[in-house]
């Protein structure tokens, strides 16, 4: 990033290869699995590392400094339209199927996908950055402006929350 | 440890990114304290699911996209502006490109508006550089979409024209190379471009390619090709069919 | 570089012998590539996760099995490399996942042969037909001497195809409600289309050997070139 910001832009292709695909699920996920919101931001918030590359502080990691680019993307984004879930038409893999369960596998995974997009927007968001964006506590707390100690309490929230939302869906199929 | 801190400590515990000592008092903890334990195992199997959830990938697209921005960019065509204009003119939800596309076929040969003028002149420089990058993908598929752009492009320019003649002469596949020659139709019509053509015909190793040539040198109507046609046409080296076309070329131009 | 196969079943005496070769990420775009100089290439749709070889190549003598007497394998971040066909006929019987980009290349091949596929589909032959039944995505279809003969099932309005071949006649089925921008042309050949097309205004082409227009207003390229062969689009 260092060498972009100091005028050789192609290196930004660098960045685009190594993070292209973990902030699409980044924004995939935290969208409810929109994927065209999701392919749009993505190129916003390349185009916004270009545009404010200049205010890129090498002393911080590029990862933080990308996401906040991200969430305040996110943020704009949200602003235009009316954020509209709908889900791509994965399969859900099939995996072990437990007989005597009242829920198939498949079932319970697609519950804990309607769980994880009926989370309110600000807990999925830390939880989808601990759990799969490969983000560090401190990481996070840069990227949010809060304490770490804020930032674990926060994540054990948003799980609690996730399995609060799971049991009600699971006891409404049942 | 009480139950708040340990809570505040599970989600490292799950990952099993917790210091060995930390982990020894959340498991003393949860032995002990039965509404810990059986919170921690439900969200835990949860925690553990989460991966098990399908991951969404991004289209081929996102490259060609990203690396037409890039390339718009460094020559200093800036693409944001354009995209509120965009989101006015087209549905939300339209691909940007694709909606250069549709958008451009609807607006007259003659700008009224100066500043649709330099509108288009910023859109066919966006073309250009969507057409140069997509060229040089790894994927067919995107090639031949790096031919359709090019084939749209009402001007010619010196680096497209490059590019194109690049693809008809090595593109591994053939049918991106026809569709190359065919873009010449539009694209190449300068005397530079035509010799080239020619020039390339020799090395050329489809016959089919070698035929798309000759016919588009006969539409072009270049007498001055019709020397190096004939020439062409007794080349032993060359297979009859290519033979024949080059001498019906010949005689077309003559 | 990753040889990553192992066998099924391993019967020196028997002429069949398959390979399962996992992708490295199933839920990645994946690419199987093949070159095969003498023999046969199908390549089937399934729906498992990884690609499937069938090589129904005859084994000569009882030995070890020794695929690189026929054809050599890799995988590579979710790319399948297959070449062969060599010194010895490889006749080949390929089942990958629906949803795989195909390029694939075949000298002197009997017919190559796919079918069941969505995505990126390349193939080139020279002295054997091309058969796609059922695809979909964008397609490149070439054969040097033999037909090109295509059953489409779905036009993704963003993907060109384009159908060629030098000696052989290019036969290809769309879905009734077709939207496209159709080339087609051929020096020594008759076209017969089922669509109607509206001929292209203001574009200076020569119409003696050619058709140039949209079928129902338009949409994504779909060019067909022949020479020595018809050119027949047909609708399902």
């Amino acid at each position: 990033m260092q060498q972009v910001r100091d005028g050789d832009l192609r290196k930004l292709a660098v960045l685009f290869e190594r993070h292209h695909r973990a902030l699409f699920q980044f924004f995939a996920r935290c969208s409810g699995g929109n994927r065209e919101q999701s392919e749009d931001l993505l190129q916003e918030v390349y185009f916004r590392i270009l545009r404010y590359r200049h205010t890129y502080d090498a002393k911080q990691p590029f990862t933080a400094w990308m996401y906040q680019i991200a969430r305040n993307a996110k943020i704009d984004q949200l602003q235009k339209r009316r954020p509209e879930t709908h889900h791509e038409n994965d399969e859900i893999p099939s995996g072990s199927m437990r007989i005597d369960d009242k829920l198939s596998r498949a079932q319970e995974l697609q519950l804990l996908r309607k769980a994880l997009d009926m989370l309110p927007e600000d807990k999925r968001e830390v939880l989808v950055m601990s759990r799969y964006q490969e983000l560090k506590y401190e990481e996070i707390a840069q990227i949010l402006g809060i304490e770490v100690g804020a930032v674990k309490v926060r994540v054990f929230r948003a799980v609690r929350a996730l399995g609060d939302l799971y049991t009600q869906l699971a006891e409404a199929k049942a | 440890m009480n139950c708040e801190k340990v809570q505040k400590l599970l989600p490292e515990y799950w990952a099993e990114t917790i210091p060995v000592n930390s982990h020894r008092e959340i498991e003393q903890h949860l032995h002990q304290c039965d509404t810990c334990q059986a919170e921690a195992e439900m969200l835990g199997e949860l925690w553990a699911d989460l991966d098990r959830l399908p991951t969404l990938e991004p289209s081929t697209d996102v490259r060609s996209r990203f690396y037409g921005m890039l390339d718009a960019y460094r020559s200093g065509v800036d693409e944001k502006p354009k995209r509120n204009w965009f989101h006015w003119a087209i549905p939300a939800g339209a691909f940007a490109m694709l909606a250069i596309g549709i958008f451009v076929g609807r607006v007259n040969v003659t700008p009224v508006d100066p500043q649709i003028a330099q509108l288009r002149g910023e859109i066919h420089g966006m073309r250009q550089m969507m057409a140069l990058s997509l060229l040089q993908q790894q994927s067919p598929a995107d090639r031949m979409r790096g031919v359709s752009y090019a084939y749209r492009l009402d001007k010619s320019d010196g680096d497209v024209v490059t590019a194109l003649l690049e693809t008809v002469k090595s593109d591994p596949s053939v049918n991106v190379r026809l569709a190359a020659v065919d873009a010449f139709r539009k694209v190449g019509t300068g005397v530079a471009a035509r010799k080239a053509l020619i020039d390339s015909l020799k090395a050329q190793d489809s016959p089919l390619v070698q035929i798309a040539i000759i016919e588009l040198l006969v539409d072009l109507n270049d007498r001055t090709t019709a020397k190096s046609l004939q020439s062409f046409s007794v080349d032993s080296a060359v297979p009859k069919e290519v033979q024949e076309s080059a001498r019906w070329a010949a005689g077309q131009l003559n | 570089m990753k040889l990553a196969f192992f066998l099924i079943a391993a019967f020196p005496l028997i002429a069949q012998q398959d390979y399962a070769v996992a992708f490295s990420d199933d839920a990645r775009p994946r690419v199987l590539k093949a070159d095969i100089v003498n023999g046969r290439i199908t390549v089937r749709g399934y729906s498992g996760k990884d690609a499937i070889i069938t090589n129904e190549s005859m084994a000569r003598e009882p030995r070890r099995l020794d695929t690189d007497g026929v054809f050599s394998l890799t995988e590579q971040n979710n790319v399948i490399t297959l070449n062969g066909g060599v010194r010895k006929q490889a006749n080949l019987t390929i089942q990958v996942p629906h949803r795989t980009s195909l390029q694939l290349r075949c000298t002197n091949c009997g017919e190559l042969r796919v079918e069941g596929i969505e995505g990126d589909i390349d193939v080139n032959t020279v002295n054997g037909g091309v058969r796609l039944i059922n695809v979909s995505g964008s397609v490149l279809a070439h054969s040097l001497n033999q037909s090109v003969t295509a059953i489409i099932d779905r036009v993704d309005p963003n993907k060109a195809m384009s159908f060629s071949s030098m000696n052989g006649s290019i036969d290809c089925t769309f879905p009734t409600d077709l939207r496209a921008n159709v080339r087609m042309r051929t020096t020594n050949g008759k076209i017969h289309t089922d669509f109607d097309v509206r001929l292209a205004g203001g574009e200076a082409i020569r119409m003696d050997r050619g058709i140039s227009g949209t079928i129902n207003g338009g949409g994504p390229e779909i060019l067909f070139k022949a020479f020595n062969g018809s050119i027949h689009i047909r609708k399902k």
